[in-house]
């Protein structure tokens, strides 16, 4: 019905922006495999058609390949820029510190969306950031401070008392309640039926298993915690910044 | 040499749907760009001709459905206006959309008021979840042409509530297990009643021993996990039985409308 080599010699943007608004994926596609232009070009229309149809990690690969035609686009650097915020870790690295390098940061909107990113990779005690952000920043910056060998200590010491050490008083009572019950049921089983029967051996193992899981489980919540904050504050400074820097892909 | 050979056999054999498929794309693309450079009045004739085009290439319902949502029915002249609003609604029913299979089959009935029994049909299974009055109002019309379709109708409205499911619950809890031998899971109802029946000697053995603070841990522990487990588990097994009477009314009701359908199918119309 068509030929393919009386198709497109040059890119339609308008038309493209047409087919992304109708979502017609397999159209956009098509148009890009049968274009006739610059793999600069090319790469540029990919990275959208990646964006908007496909994956984050082909939308990476083209992008990286288009730098010099998205430095022309500033918006668009927006609009990706705002997508990545609140992103997979390695895929958000690679478009805030690969891709959205110093040349490509040409305005304040660019530069501000790069250290609010970055702030979870490079945390600062004070920085300005806009108010809405400020707080779930603080929690971040607090969080970033927790060692989780710390709290493993204290709860193998006292259990729970890692939980405290994060601020839940909640999690440390019922902590402390489970072990502490555990504890004074093995006593209790020893104490009645001595420690060679059945019933305190098996009271034993329970009381044993849970003081490791606190112990653990201390250690890792710190490692949880930090990774809830960070993500708490990506997600709102995501939401911050789409009603803050409009932007669109085409 | 082998590996190359047998790379070339597969590309040999497979060349058609590969090119097919690059072919079937490029037509696609052929169509939106006529879209996007016609001027207002053609526009949604090309889209109907897009739609053809996807319907006689056996594309995926759900683009096909897609691009039936972009058209606007109202700007086509009558003719063709009837036979899309037909196929619009024949193929979004076939994709599972029902809201909007019965939409355009209103419109469609509300240009044609159509009496035949494939265009009563077409309402009648559109408008079961939407519009009572109307599924009725079609049911009547249908059983006056065809008393196959009484059948069909009793089936789908069917009770299927298996009787008894409250005393179930509630034996489980006086007699733990019970509930679930009555359902008939022997082998799960005797298991539970073992269970909380070894519970209950535990319990008693620490009570008995001054074991206080073992007898509150153990018994609440294993009363959670045996007793409300248990009480869990009638009502899973329950809702299991329900979601087996449910599928055989379903094969049924398929059966039936598979019939029906041979009898009276539905079938695209040509638009072009």
């Amino acid at each position: 019905m068509f030929s393919i080599q009386s198709l497109f010699s040059q890119i339609d943007n308008a038309f493209l922006k047409h087919l992304s608004d109708n979502n017609l994926k397999i159209e956009y596609l098509s148009y890009l495999q049968n274009a006739a232009s610059s793999n600069d070009t090319l790469d540029f229309y990919y990275s959208k058609y990646h964006f908007q149809f496909g994956d984050d990690s082909s939308f990476l690969v083209h992008a990286a390949r288009a730098k010099s035609l998205l430095k022309r686009d500033t918006s668009l650097l927006i609009h990706y820029s705002k997508h990545f915020l609140n992103k997979e870790i390695h895929q958000s690295n690679e478009w805030f510190n690969s891709i959205l390098d110093t040349s490509l940061r040409v305005n304040d909107q660019l530069k501000q969306l790069h250290l609010v990113y970055n702030l979870t990779q490079y945390p600062l005690e004070t920085v300005e950031l806009p108010l809405q952000l400020q707080k779930d920043y603080q929690l971040y910056y607090r969080a970033t401070k927790k060692k989780p060998i710390v709290a493993g200590l204290f709860s193998a010491i006292i259990p729970g008392t890692g939980l405290l050490y994060l601020n839940k008083p909640r999690a440390f009572a019922s902590n402390l309640a489970i072990v502490g019950g555990f504890g004074y049921q093995t006593y209790e089983s020893s104490r009645i039926f001595g420690w060679q029967h059945p019933l305190t051996i098996i009271n034993a193992a329970f009381f044993s298993g849970f003081y490791l899981v606190n112990v653990i489980g201390s250690y890792l919540e710190v490692k949880k915690n930090l990774r809830e904050r960070q993500k708490q504050y990506l997600i709102h400074a995501s939401t911050y910044y789409a009603d803050t820097y409009p932007s669109s892909l085409y | 040499m082998l590996q190359r050979i047998t790379l070339i056999l597969i590309l040999h054999l497979c060349i058609n749907q590969v090119f097919g498929q690059q072919q079937y794309a490029v037509n696609l693309l052929g169509f939106e760009d006529r879209i996007f450079r016609a001027n207002n009045d053609a526009v949604d004739l090309i889209k109907l001709e897009k739609i053809n085009y996807m319907i006689n290439a056996d594309s995926i319902k759900g683009q096909i459905v897609s691009e039936l949502k972009r058209v606007n029915y109202s700007s086509l002249p009558d003719s063709l206006q009837v036979n899309a609003l037909w196929n619009a609604s024949l193929i979004a029913y076939l994709n599972k959309e029902i809201d909007l299979s019965f939409l355009y089959w209103s419109k469609y009935n509300t240009l044609t008021n159509d009496t035949s029994t494939q265009s009563i049909l077409l309402g009648y299974l559109t408008s079961e979840n939407l519009n009572k009055t109307v599924n009725r109002s079609l049911y009547a019309k249908l059983i006056s042409c065809d008393s196959q379709f009484v059948q069909f109708d009793n089936e789908l409205h069917k009770s299927i509530e298996l009787k008894g499911n409250t005393f179930k619950k509630v034996s489980s809890l006086l007699l733990p297990g019970s509930g679930l031998l009555i359902n008939g899971n022997i082998g799960k109802g005797l298991l539970s009643m073992g269970l909380n029946t070894g519970t209950f000697f535990f319990v008693r053995f620490l009570i008995s021993n001054n074991a206080w603070v073992n007898s509150v841990l153990w018994g609440s522990n294993l009363i959670g996990k045996f007793y409300l487990g248990g009480y869990r588990l009638t009502t899973k097994e329950i809702d299991n039985k329900q979601g087996r009477k449910q599928k055989m009314r379903a094969e049924t009701s398929a059966h039936l409308l598979t019939s029906i359908l041979d009898k009276y199918p539905l079938s695209l119309r040509l638009v072009y």
